[in-house]
């Protein structure tokens, strides 16, 4: 009996010290996820003033098509994509740029643009969607913002981003306006990397089934650019993407990992015509 | 515990008894850290609106219930683009796509300060952010160099910014199929 008694005290002992510690450990997790979570949202508001630094030069580079109907309508496929599969912090915005060149951009921060000209060559609202869930998977992924380096993972401690552009001083504001050049280049001149066109492509094409979209209308798409990539109509966006054949080699091998093929959806031609075909 | 011969307790501190019973202990104290990892990594979150819990990982699959943005679930198995998840008493098949690791935000909208100022041609600007500052006027080094190059166009993007948004109706406009 003595001997139990002995074992009972050692136990409550390791067990009472056991749960202060846990409830300690406990309070810093809460603390350091505190900490991280003010860091992500300070990180949110400095992509989204890096995203217009951007936007802006987008928009100093090809002029904005004020065309409200047609605005409208791509804002609202758009934000029924972002509001479902979009990061929910993000308020999105989405623009056509009033050029016969075939591209689309996505700057960070919830900055989408696409061209006149990839409109005109679109046949359906799927595409359309298609385009725009890979602008959103850039976004989504923040693939200019790593490609920078301004966030190293999702998980650090440290956003940074508010880090780096958080700065008031001159050399701060210097760094920051460089940094908003070199996005710009990324955007226009040197590309991300092929994974991560892959990887949009990939997540587009998710979103497309997702949403109950003819995923087969965003492979098409793809294939349409061929020509006009040889043609010269789209310079910026070949210079700044893989191959059509990579893209498409690489989505046929998504499609077959997934068991994806069989999978049709609506492709609404028609209120896509009836918006587009008008001048 | 006073009168407890001190020579016993001893012995029992050298026992391999009290090594088994102190890595009982740590590993019933391991158990409950990893424990509480697990179910923090395996919580998800539901990213947006219109998510809908299937009961089999397909589309045409019976729809059991909506999830509304924010909910927790918990990720069970997963198979191809499909995770299945439990909510509450609820278990079902959801898109991968639309569960977030973390919980969801509050949005963030461009930051409210208003600056006032002259653009080159003259026309009146009204600039939200620092950044759209240094994009008109132009930040130059110590030499008087312009540091960027590049033209930019603030009244162009505020117009697109100023544009209206509605995500619900935006989800019901994208439901409609011909």
């Amino acid at each position: 009996m003595r001997h139990i008694s002995n074992y009972l005290w050692l136990y409550i002992f390791i067990l009472s010290s056991g749960f202060a510690v846990s409830a300690q450990a406990q309070e810093f997790r809460q603390r350091a996820h505190h900490i991280f979570w003010k860091n992500q949202e300070a990180g949110t508001e400095r992509e989204i003033d890096f995203g217009r630094g951007v936007s802006a030069k987008i928009l100093g580079k090809y002029p904005l098509l004020r065309d409200e109907k047609k605005v409208r309508y791509i804002s609202r496929i758009g934000t029924g994509i972002s509001a479902q599969l979009g990061r929910p912090e993000i308020r999105y915005y989405f623009g056509i740029l009033d050029t016969e060149e075939i591209n689309a951009f996505a700057a960070p921060g919830g900055y989408v643009f696409i061209t006149h000209g990839a409109l005109k060559l679109m046949r359906n609202e799927a595409q359309l969607a298609g385009v725009l869930a890979h602008e959103l998977a850039h976004i989504g992924q923040k693939h200019i913002i790593r490609k920078l380096k301004l966030q190293s993972t999702d998980t650090s401690m440290t956003s940074g981003i508010a880090q780096v552009l958080g700065g008031a001083t001159l050399a701060a504001k210097i760094a920051l306006e460089r940094l908003n050049d070199l996005a710009f280049k990324m955007l226009m001149e040197e590309g991300l990397s092929k994974e991560d066109e892959a990887d949009a492509d990939q997540k587009a094409l998710e979103m497309l089934i997702t949403l109950g979209y003819d995923p087969q209308s965003y492979l098409n798409f793809l294939q349409s650019l061929k020509p006009h990539l040889s043609q010269g109509g789209a310079e910026v966006l070949s210079k700044t993407h893989p191959t059509i054949e990579f893209r498409y080699q690489s989505l046929s091998e998504f499609i077959s990992r997934h068991n994806l093929d069989k999978i049709q959806g609506k492709k609404n031609e028609n209120r896509f015509k009836k918006i587009m075909d008008t001048p | 515990m006073t009168n407890f011969p001190p020579k016993k307790c001893n012995s029992y501190f050298q026992s391999y008894k009290f090594f088994y019973h102190i890595l009982a202990a740590v590993f019933l104290l391991l158990s409950l850290f990893v424990s509480g990892t697990i179910a923090s990594e395996n919580t998800g979150y539901i990213k947006g609106l219109g998510a809908v819990l299937r009961e089999q990982p397909s589309i045409q699959s019976k729809k059991l219930m909506n999830l509304s943005r924010g909910t927790a679930v918990l990720s069970m198995e997963s198979k191809g683009i499909w995770q299945k998840v439990v909510s509450g008493e609820n278990q079902g098949w959801l898109l991968r796509g639309q569960i977030s690791k973390f919980p969801v935000k509050k949005k963030k909208l461009v930051l409210g300060q208003k600056i006032r100022l002259q653009s080159s041609s003259g026309r009146r600007l009204r600039l939200r952010t620092f950044s759209a500052v240094v994009g008109v006027r132009g930040l130059v080094d110590s030499k008087g160099k312009k540091i960027s190059p590049y033209k930019t166009d603030y009244v162009a993007l505020e117009w697109l910014e100023k544009q209206p948004s509605d995500e619900e109706n935006s989800v019901i406009f994208l439901t409609y199929t011909e």
